[in-house]
């Protein structure tokens, strides 16, 4: 009998790109059915970094946004179940976000002229 | 409290009870009450091989307080055809066919159209919302005349 734990665990690594292998085993047909999850899970996280940073959002590109979100999404995937609290670290994450370094509209940039 | 049966696109290997016997159980050990989400029910029907109405039948009756209603999409995925519970178009005519079931089953309780994605015009949703209500006005009148 497989615990609900690893299941979770290896779902997760499955929605994050890390490893699709152990789900695989666990599920009937093809592992292409997981996408519908991934989509739902960077879409929806990605609309919750927007309502949280309505600036920042309008601010640049609609793409940019949705690309730095996903980035940040994938290496700080929400650690709590409150997801109105999720993404404190973005800004921080934002500062060392090479891409948003040179968005000429990104309220991040640190090029010559900040 | 109401407990809404979801949207699925995956079967697990490991599972030994079929969705509606699990719900059923969780009423009946909680206490809670259902949240039956007829498109969900074709959605997951679909995905997964099942019959939506055998689905609809295996759901304790009493427990249901509320129905969703929504449009989905098909997808394919790898050359699987999949739908979507994207909550984006109009409800489509199974999912009417299953919710006129569903009246038949629990009764009168309220229902919800829910279209979050792809606005369309008022009139339209309004036109949604009217079905529902002509639909749900349909099958309780059935039923008094049964009475």
């Amino acid at each position: 009998m497989t615990a609900l734990r690893d299941l979770q665990a290896a779902f997760r690594r499955a929605l994050l790109d890390e490893d699709e292998a152990a789900l695989a085993a666990l599920i009937e047909g093809g592992t292409a059915r997981v996408d519908v999850h991934r989509n739902n899970f960077f879409a929806s996280l990605t609309a919750v970094l927007c309502d949280s940073f309505p600036a920042v959002c309008r601010l640049v590109d609609a793409r940019f946004f949705a690309y730095a979100a996903h980035e940040f999404i994938r290496r700080h995937p929400p650690a709590r179940a409150v997801l109105a609290e999720y993404g404190d670290g973005l800004p921080h994450f934002l500062r060392r976000f090479r891409p948003a370094a040179t968005s000429p509209t990104s309220p991040m940039s640190h090029g010559s002229n900040g | 409290m109401l407990l809404e049966n979801p949207a699925r696109y995956l079967g697990f290997r490991h599972s030994t009870i079929a969705e509606p016997e699990f719900l059923a159980e969780l009423v009946r050990r909680s206490g809670c009450g259902l949240l039956c989400d007829v498109n969900n029910i074709f959605v997951s029907a679909h995905n997964l091989g099942d019959d939506a109405k055998a689905y609809l039948r295996a759901l304790p009756s009493a427990a249901v307080g509320e129905i969703h209603l929504a449009g989905h999409v098909a997808a394919n995925r790898a050359g699987e055809d999949l739908l979507i519970d994207d909550h984006g178009s109009s409800v489509a005519a199974p999912v009417w066919d299953l919710y006129r079931c569903a009246l038949r089953r629990f009764g009168l309780v309220p229902s919800l159209v829910e279209w979050d994605k792809n606005l369309p015009p008022l009139a339209l949703l309004l036109g949604e919302a009217r079905k529902a209500e002509g639909a749900a006005l349909a099958e309780v009148g059935a039923n008094d005349r049964i009475a």
